[in-house]
């Protein structure tokens, strides 16, 4: 697992992953530790999840941490380009409903910067 | 009606190797892409739920997975020997709450079927996760 970021002023930051990636308890150690440090970082995060090919629960925690860190100092965080095996768990966990969502990237920077 | 089977006892490490497995198996199988999606995720909680309460993340941590495809059903059977695990409660947490944990049991429930925990034996826990194939003709 690979995250690569991208600032884009004002406290915000774009999370992507390089390369394809599969995000499970294998890598969910690696994954909560980079989003909190970036979560303590940032007020407004986008995470891009186009080249996630795979997200179980365990990751999905590290993902809710994170949305938990950024609401509770009054950021936000947004989630984008969901596939639909990915967007499959934050529909069956009813999750989806509490984490906001872009169809694309673009879609997603363009609610930020509104 | 296929069926095959693979050994697996290297941990996390090799879950993703056995869920590329079962993926390409499915697949080749010509499983609906929504049906393959649904039974990764329940197999990836399955098996980190036998790694964590089975083994305690214990090393090696066997697992035999037997996949039988037919037109009608997938059947994954994971067969454990670990401490036998009898879940009970599987609730999903109010998504409000913002819980970082708990959805693996119910994800598993919710996703697939039928699925049904029984001892393997003097040690061990074997669990069967059948997922029903959706028609290709109406």
């Amino acid at each position: 697992m690979q995250i690569v970021t991208r600032e884009l002023g004002r406290g915000g930051l774009l999370v992507a992953f390089e390369g394809e990636t599969a995000l499970d308890a294998s890598t969910t150690d690696a994954l909560r530790a980079a989003l909190a440090e970036l979560g303590d970082q940032f007020d407004r995060i986008v995470v891009d999840f186009g080249n996630v090919s795979f997200l179980d629960s365990s990751a999905l925690g590290a993902f809710v941490a994170l949305l938990r860190r950024l609401t509770q100092r009054g950021g936000s965080l947004r989630i984008a380009a969901l596939r639909p095996s990915v967007k499959m768990i934050f529909e069956v966990t009813r999750l989806d409903r509490v984490f906001a969502s872009a169809a694309t990237v673009d879609e997603a920077l363009a609610a930020f910067a509104a | 009606m296929s069926a095959e089977q693979r050994h697996f006892d290297g941990g996390l490490e090799q879950m993703g190797q056995a869920r590329g497995w079962l993926e390409e198996r499915l697949r080749a199988e010509r499983v609906a892409a929504a049906e393959i999606d649904a039974v990764l995720l329940a197999f990836t909680e399955a098996y980190t739920n036998v790694l964590r309460h089975a083994y305690h993340g214990q090393l090696p941590a066997p697992l035999d997975i037997e996949l039988c495809v037919s037109s009608g059903e997938v059947l994954i059977v994971l067969r454990d020997e670990g401490e036998t695990f009898q879940p009970e409660d599987a609730t999903a947490p109010d998504p409000e709450e913002l819980a970082e944990g708990g959805y693996g049991l119910f994800l598993i429930e919710a996703l697939m079927d039928e699925v049904s925990y029984s001892p393997a034996g003097a040690v061990g826990t074997v669990l069967r996760l059948k997922k029903q194939r959706a028609p290709l003709c109406a």
